[in-house]
């Protein structure tokens, strides 16, 4: 064992020797400090490019269009005189006085009538019931 | 690493954060050196354990030393990384620098530094596992309760996986020599 304890010491001695060539905590440290501003901005973006999207994509269901109520009427009859109907109907036409109801004549509405004669029918003779039947 | 300091950087500050990866920092590259053998591979390990460190500390209930629980995340980071690199088809860079990172520290190898590589070459050569028993028991000081909470097994588990794998270094080193 001891042969080999004296191995170890050296090897020890080499192993002790080694040093961190610089400051670690400078370079740890300055990188998460670099790394910070990246960490803080990632969401920001992320949620503003979600939201231009969505945005974008379904306009209606963010801002719904909403029907203003029209302006209401309502009839009253503040403004009608005596006897003015709310209902009444407007002026008819009047008919001239010249102007019948009925067909001015007879003539000139009716077509005219003549007397259509049938053509003679050509007629056949009856067959004669004494004429014997032909026998085969 | 005062128990203030560890609220303050549990609750987020800054100042406190800095001051617990500066007192870690070191420990936490050798380990991830040891384990992963290759530089490039061990930084990479450590500030992705300083970050998970950083995530996970609000959770620390203080069951064990602050660093005997983070030694627990390198290891887990260490393990993830090796078992990317061992698979080419998954990381083939992370594969090429391990094989780069080899041959350039056979390179460098100095005539004092051999029996250090020696013992390296043969705790490398051992099971994740064991490995991981080995550094934490032998070269980080760490009891076999704490080894056991870093990775994150029974002590017993430790202490079996220890015997082993000194069983194996001796007969490796045997070879060796």
């Amino acid at each position: 064992m001891s042969e080999l304890r004296d191995h170890f010491q050296t090897a020890k001695q080499s192993h002790l020797a080694a040093r961190y060539p610089g400051d670690l905590a400078a370079e740890v440290l300055a990188s998460k400090r670099r790394m910070r501003p990246i960490w803080l901005l990632a969401p920001l973006a992320a949620a503003a490019v979600v939201a231009v999207v969505t945005w974008n994509l379904a306009p209606s269901t963010l801002a719904p269009h909403r029907i203003e109520p029209t302006q209401q009427v309502v009839a009253t009859n503040d403004s009608l005189n005596d006897g003015e109907s709310l209902f009444a109907i407007g002026d008819v036409p009047t008919l001239q006085d010249d102007m019948g109801i009925s067909p001015l004549t007879e003539e000139s509405s009716m077509p005219s009538f003549s007397e259509v004669t049938m053509p003679e029918m050509p007629s056949f003779d009856p067959p004669d019931a004494t004429t014997p039947e032909t026998s085969t | 690493m005062d128990g203030d300091t560890i609220e303050r950087a549990k609750l987020g500050s800054r100042e406190a954060q800095t001051v617990l990866l500066r007192a870690l920092q070191d420990v936490w590259f050798r380990l991830a050196l040891s384990l992963l053998r290759n530089h490039d591979l061990a930084l990479d390990a450590v500030q992705e354990s300083a970050m998970r460190f950083l995530k996970t500390l609000p959770g620390f209930r203080g069951e064990s030393q602050l660093q005997t629980w983070s030694l627990g995340i390198v290891i887990n980071v260490a393990r993830e990384m090796r078992r990317k690199a061992r698979d080419p088809s998954e990381n083939p860079t992370l594969r090429f620098a391990a094989m780069q990172s080899r041959a350039s520290a056979s390179d460098q190898k100095s005539v004092d530094a051999e029996e250090s590589d020696r013992v390296r070459e043969a705790l490398h050569s051992l099971p994740e596992r064991q490995r991981e028993a080995i550094i934490l028991r032998f070269f980080e000081d760490l009891s076999v309760e704490e080894a056991a909470r870093a990775m994150n097994c029974a002590q017993g588990t430790v202490k079996a996986t220890v015997h082993q794998a000194i069983r194996t270094l001796r007969q490796k080193l045997k070879q060796l020599v």
